[in-house]
C-alpha cells in the first residue's frame, strides 16, 4: 500500500511538474488505477487549498467539457496574483501529504528546487496534456507574457475566489508584466496599448472559432454547460456570501482587474521600480520584520481610509505574512487568526513610522494604496481629492511667488526675456500702425480704379486772381434806368418772336447752309490738327461804348427840371484808384521809392519799345529820310552832338531872331522864303539856301 | 347676326358659353355695333357753347376813381376797341355811376373773354398804361399783384414818405430799373403798390421793392438787379 501510495503521489507530482501547474488542482481527475482512498485524497487536494464548492464544481465541469475560458483577462489577472501563493501552497500541500516519508520529502524538495530553477520554456510539455481545456487555456494564454503563460497554466479559474491577492504578488505580477516589452505605437495611451488590443482580439477570435466548433458537436451538453458556465463565469460569485475577504461584488475596482496606467513619467517609473523592489523583496523572502514594517508603513501612511479598506489591507497583509511565516502550517485558512491580526494591526497603526522619506511624494504611496484598496465610497473619493488639492495649494502658498505676482519688478528681478514669453496687457496710447494685408491693397486698388473710371481726380486747379480793371468795371452790365419805350406787351411779343425764330432756325434745313456748315467743320478740324488741338480762344475784345463825360442831367432830361452836379462817369472810371495810402514824395520809404523807380522804368521801357516798333514800321514803308520821323530824329541827333562837340553847330531855320538879324541884309525874297520855310515844313534844300544866304550876309556884313 | 351668335338663351344645344362673373357694378351692356339710335343707348351731348345762358346774363362793373377819369376819357378808344373787336364783348361807360360795364353778347365765343376784359379795364383803372394793360388781354400768363407798403413794414408819416421816395428813386430811375430788369410794370399809388407781369418776375420785383421798403440802399438793390439781369441774359 505505501508503495502504491508513493507511486501515486509520484505520478501526481510528476504530472504537476510536467504541466507546470502549481495548483493543488490536478490537470485531470484520475480515477484509473487508484484506490478509493487515493481518489478521496485527490479530492482533498483539490478542496483543501481554500477552494470553495463552486470552484470544485467548475473544475468538474471543465474536466467534462472543454468549455474554455470565456473571460480570460480578469481571471488571468487574478491568477497572476495567486500564482506565487499557489506555488507555495502547492508545495505545502505536497509537503503536507508527503510528511510521512523522508523520501517523499526529499522528492518534494527536489521538486521544489526544480520549480525554482526551472525556466520558462515548457511549451513542449503542454502537448502531453491532451485535454481540450488546456488547449483553450493555451489559446487564452497566447497573448500573455511568457512567464505568465507557465504560471497561468498551473492556475485554475476557481482561484479568483481566493483572496490571495496580496500586494506583493500583485507587485510581482506587475513587475513581471512590465518587464516584458511591448511594441509601442502612436496610439498608445495611459490606458490603451495597441499591441495588447491586438493580442486580445486574436485570442477572442480563436475562442470564437473553438466555441463554434464545440457548438456544432455538443449542442445539448453545451446548453447545460453554457448556463452553468455563465453562472460560473460571472465575476460575482453568489456562493461567496460568507467570504468577507473577497469583496469582488462590493469593491470591484479597476485596479483589481487592470494594472495602473503607464504614464511613461519618471514618477511612474519610480513607482514601478519601487514595486519591483517590493516584489523582489517578497520573492526573495524578506525578514518578517521588514515585511511587517513595510506593511505598517504602508498602512500608517493612510490613516484616512475607511475601516473596511484597512481591514482588507490587513487581511492581505495577514495573508502575506501567514504565507510567509506559517509555511510549516497546513493550508488551513488564516481566517481564524484574522481577528487577532486585525487587533494587532489596529494597535500597530498608531505607531507612525518616519522611516519613509517625508519629501517623498505622497502620490506614490497614495497611488499604491489606491491601487490596493478596492472599496471606497464616493464621498471618500471626493475627500481624497479635496485633500490633495488642499495639499497642493498649501505647497504653492509656501513656495515663492512667481515674478508676475510680486508687484513692481525690474529687469534684474525677473528672468531674462520673460516679458517676451508672458502675455502682457497694457494700454496702447498711440494709434496702431495699419496692418497692410493683401485685402487692404486690393481694396485700395479697386478704389483707385473706380476713381479713374469716374474720372474723379483730385487735381489742383489753377486759381486766377480776378483782375479789377476799370475796363472790367465798365464792361459790366449797365442797367437801363430810363423808362422803357416799349410797352409790356411789346416786350413780351419780342421775346416770343425771338423764341419762335430760334425754333425756326433750328428746324431750318437749308442745303446750302448745311453744306457751308460741313465745310466749315472740316476746315476747323484741320486747323485744330495743325495746332495739335490746343486751341486757346482769343481774348474777348472790349466793347466800346462811348460815354461822354457830360453832366448826367443833360443826357437824361431835355428840359432840366433840376440841376445836378452828378456826372455819368464814376470817379473810378475817371481816374484809377490808388492802392494803399497817399504819400508825399518826402514821406516815402525805400521800398516805395524803389517801387516808384521800377514803375517808372517799366513805363519808359514800354514806351521806348512802342516807339521803336512804330519807327520800324515807318522805316519799312519809307526808308531813308523820306519821312518826317527820321528827319526829326536826325535833327535831334545833330543837336545832341552839337552840345558835346564843338565842331558841330546846328543852325535852326525856325528861329525868328536869326531871321530878324538878317532882315537888313537879306533880300526880301529871301526873307519871304525864310518865312515860308518857317511856316511850312522845313525842306532841307531851302534850309541850306538860308544857311548859305546868311553866310553871304555875314561875309558881306 | 343674332342667329349666328349663340346667346345665353339658346344655350344647351351646341355651345355653352361661360359667363365670367364681373365684380364691377353691372352697367347696361353697350352694343357698339349699332349706332343708329343714339337716344336709346348713350346720351349724346352737343358741343358746348362759348357763352352759356348764365354767363350771357352777367354784367361786370368796374368803378373808375376820379383821378383816372380823364385818362380813361383820353384812351377810351384804345380801351374798348380790342375788347369789342377781339373779344367780342359789349362795353359801355356809365358816366353817372362812373363805372365801366362789360357784358357778353351773342358773338362772344370764349367764356374767359369776359374775365379778361374785366382784368384789363381794372388794370387800367389802377394806373397802368393802356399798352401795358393790353398785354393782359393778349397774354394769359400775366398776373397782377397789389399790396400795401404798410403790409411790409408799419411806417408812418415821414418814414412812409421817405419809403415811397426810395421806391421811386430820382426821376423814378429805381422803379424803371426794376421794371426794365424784370420786365414788369409797377404802379406806385401813395402807399399801394401794383405789379403787373409774369409770376416769376412779379416775385423778383416784389422782393426788390420789399427790400427797398425795409430800408436797404438803392445801390444795393441795383447790385441785386444787376445779378438778375446777368442771369436772365445768360439764359437767353
Amino acid at each position: 500500500m505505501p508503495s502504491s501510495h508513493l507511486s501515486a503521489l509520484m505520478m501526481l507530482s510528476s504530472q504537476l511538474l510536467s504541466t507546470g501547474r502549481f495548483n493543488e488542482g490536478l490537470p485531470a481527475f484520475i480515477t484509473r488505477g487508484l484506490d478509493s482512498e487515493q481518489i478521496w485524497q485527490q479530492l482533498e487536494l483539490r478542496n483543501d487549498h481554500k477552494s470553495s464548492l463552486t470552484a470544485c464544481t467548475r473544475e468538474v465541469i471543465r474536466i467534462q467539457s472543454d468549455a474554455g475560458k470565456r473571460h480570460a483577462r480578469s481571471k488571468q489577472k487574478k491568477d497572476r496574483k495567486v500564482k506565487k501563493i499557489s506555488t507555495d501552497d502547492a508545495v505545502d500541500d505536497a509537503d503536507s501529504h508527503s510528511s510521512d516519508s523522508l523520501e517523499d520529502e526529499n522528492m518534494i524538495n527536489t521538486i521544489k528546487k526544480r520549480l525554482d530553477e526551472q525556466p520558462l520554456g515548457q511549451n513542449s510539455l503542454d502537448n502531453l496534456c491532451g485535454t481540450g481545456s488546456e488547449d483553450s487555456e493555451e489559446d487564452d494564454v497566447d497573448f500573455d507574457f511568457e512567464m505568465d503563460k507557465e504560471l497561468s497554466k498551473g492556475l485554475s479559474d476557481e482561484d479568483e475566489d481566493l483572496n490571495e491577492s496580496s500586494l506583493k504578488t500583485k507587485t510581482k505580477d506587475k513587475k513581471l508584466a512590465k518587464t516584458l516589452p511591448k511594441k509601442p505605437s502612436v496610439v498608445d495611451d495611459k490606458f490603451f496599448k495597441l499591441a495588447e488590443m491586438e493580442d486580445f482580439l486574436d485570442s477572442e477570435d480563436g475562442k470564437e472559432e473553438k466555441r463554434k466548433k464545440k457548438e456544432e458537436k455538443n449542442e445539448t451538453v453545451e446548453e447545460e454547460s453554457e448556463d452553468e458556465d455563465e453562472a460560473a463565469d460571472e465575476d460575482v460569485d453568489m456562493f461567496n456570501d460568507l467570504d468577507d475577504e473577497d469583496d469582488d461584488a462590493m469593491g470591484a475596482m479597476y485596479v483589481d482587474f487592470f494594472d495602473p496606467p503607464e504614464d511613461g513619467s519618471p514618477e511612474q517609473k519610480a513607482r514601478v521600480e519601487k514595486k519591483k523592489k517590493h516584489a523582489d523583496n517578497h520573492v526573495d523572502g524578506m525578514s518578517e520584520d521588514n515585511e511587517e514594517s513595510d506593511d505598517v508603513d504602508e498602512e500608517s501612511d493612510d490613516p484616512i481610509y475607511g475601516d473596511e479598506i484597512d481591514e482588507d489591507d490587513e487581511d492581505k497583509a495577514n495573508e502575506d505574512e501567514d504565507d510567509v511565516e506559517h509555511e510549516s502550517e497546513g493550508g488551513e485558512s488564516t481566517r481564524e487568526t484574522e481577528a487577532d491580526k486585525e487587533e494587532e494591526r489596529k494597535t500597530s497603526k498608531k505607531s507612525v513610522s518616519f522611516e519613509k522619506d517625508l519629501l517623498e511624494s505622497d502620490e506614490e504611496a497614495i497611488d499604491e494604496k489606491v491601487a490596493s484598496k478596492s472599496s471606497k465610497s464616493s464621498f471618500e473619493k471626493k475627500q481624497e481629492q479635496l485633500q490633495a488639492e488642499a495639499r497642493e495649494m498649501e505647497e504653492q502658498s509656501l513656495k515663492e511667488a512667481p515674478w508676475e505676482l510680486t508687484g513692481e519688478t525690474t529687469a534684474s528681478k525677473r528672468p531674462e526675456n520673460s516679458l517676451l514669453e508672458t502675455v502682457l496687457d497694457f494700454q496702447h496710447t498711440t494709434r496702431a500702425a495699419p496692418v497692410i494685408t493683401d485685402e487692404t491693397t486690393k481694396s485700395l486698388e479697386d478704389y483707385i480704379k473706380q476713381r479713374i473710371k469716374d474720372k474723379a481726380f483730385d487735381d489742383v486747379e489753377r486759381k486766377e486772381k480776378p483782375k479789377e480793371d476799370p475796363f472790367e468795371f465798365k464792361k459790366r452790365i449797365v442797367l437801363d434806368q430810363e423808362k422803357s419805350k416799349l410797352s409790356l406787351g411789346e416786350l413780351y411779343e419780342q421775346e416770343f418772336l425771338k423764341q419762335q425764330q430760334e425754333d425756326k432756325e433750328e428746324v431750318k434745313a437749308d442745303p446750302e447752309c448745311e453744306k457751308i456748315e460741313t465745310d466749315l467743320k472740316k476746315l476747323f478740324q484741320q486747323l485744330d490738327a495743325l495746332c495739335n488741338f490746343r486751341y486757346t480762344p482769343m481774348k474777348a475784345g472790349t466793347e466800346v461804348k462811348i460815354l461822354v463825360n457830360t453832366p448826367a442831367i443833360t443826357m437824361e432830361e431835355v428840359a432840366p427840371t433840376a440841376t445836378a452836379d452828378a456826372q455819368l462817369l464814376a470817379p473810378e472810371e475817371v481816374k484809377e484808384k490808388i492802392k494803399g495810402d497817399l504819400k508825399a514824395d518826402d514821406e516815402r520809404d525805400s521800398t516805395d521809392k524803389k517801387r516808384d523807380r521800377r514803375h517808372k522804368k517799366t513805363e519808359k521801357r514800354l514806351r521806348n519799345k512802342a516807339k521803336e516798333a512804330r519807327e520800324k514800321v515807318v522805316e519799312k514803308m519809307k526808308p531813308g529820310l523820306g519821312n518826317k520821323y527820321s528827319k526829326a530824329k536826325a535833327i535831334k541827333q545833330l543837336e545832341q552832338i552839337s552840345k558835346t562837340d564843338r565842331n558841330v553847330t546846328v543852325i535852326k531855320a525856325k528861329t525868328e531872331q536869326v531871321v530878324m538879324a538878317r532882315d537888313v541884309a537879306i533880300d526880301e525874297a529871301k526873307a519871304e522864303r525864310v518865312v515860308m520855310a518857317r511856316d511850312v515844313a522845313i525842306d532841307e534844300a531851302k534850309a541850306e539856301q538860308v544857311v548859305m544866304a546868311t553866310d553871304v550876309a555875314i561875309d558881306e556884313g | 347676326m343674332e342667329t349666328e351668335v349663340p346667346t345665353a338663351t339658346h344655350a344647351g344645344e351646341d355651345f355653352v358659353t361661360t359667363k365670367t362673373k364681373s365684380r364691377k357694378r353691372k352697367q347696361p351692356s353697350m352694343d357698339t355695333s349699332d349706332i343708329s339710335n343714339p337716344s336709346e343707348k348713350r346720351p349724346h351731348f352737343k358741343p358746348l357753347k362759348a357763352v352759356t345762358s348764365s354767363v350771357s346774363k352777367e354784367i361786370r362793373r368796374i368803378p373808375v376813381p376820379p383821378h383816372r377819369y380823364t385818362p380813361l376819357q383820353k384812351d377810351w378808344l384804345k380801351i374798348f376797341t380790342p375788347i369789342v373787336e377781339n373779344l367780342k364783348l359789349n362795353v359801355r361807360f356809365v358816366a353817372k355811376k362812373r363805372q365801366v360795364e362789360i357784358k357778353a353778347g351773342k358773338e362772344t365765343d370764349d367764356i374767359g373773354a369776359l374775365q379778361r376784359a374785366e382784368d384789363f379795364v381794372k388794370a387800367f383803372v389802377l394806373g397802368f398804361e393802356v399798352d401795358d394793360a393790353l398785354a393782359l388781354l393778349r397774354l394769359d400768363h400775366l398776373y397782377l399783384e397789389s399790396f400795401d407798403i404798410t403790409d411790409v413794414k408799419p411806417l408812418k408819416g415821414d418814414h412812409l414818405a421817405r419809403a415811397i421816395g426810395r421806391l421811386a428813386g430820382k426821376n423814378g430811375k429805381t422803379k424803371f430799373t426794376i421794371e426794365n430788369v424784370t420786365t414788369t410794370r409797377i404802379v406806385l399809388a401813395d402807399s399801394k403798390i401794383h405789379i403787373l407781369g409774369s409770376f416769376q418776375n412779379i416775385q423778383i420785383a416784389r422782393r426788390a421793392i420789399c427790400n427797398l421798403i425795409l430800408g436797404s440802399a438803392p445801390s444795393k438793390v441795383y447790385g441785386q438787379m444787376r445779378t438778375v439781369a446777368a442771369r436772365s441774359a445768360s439764359r437767353i
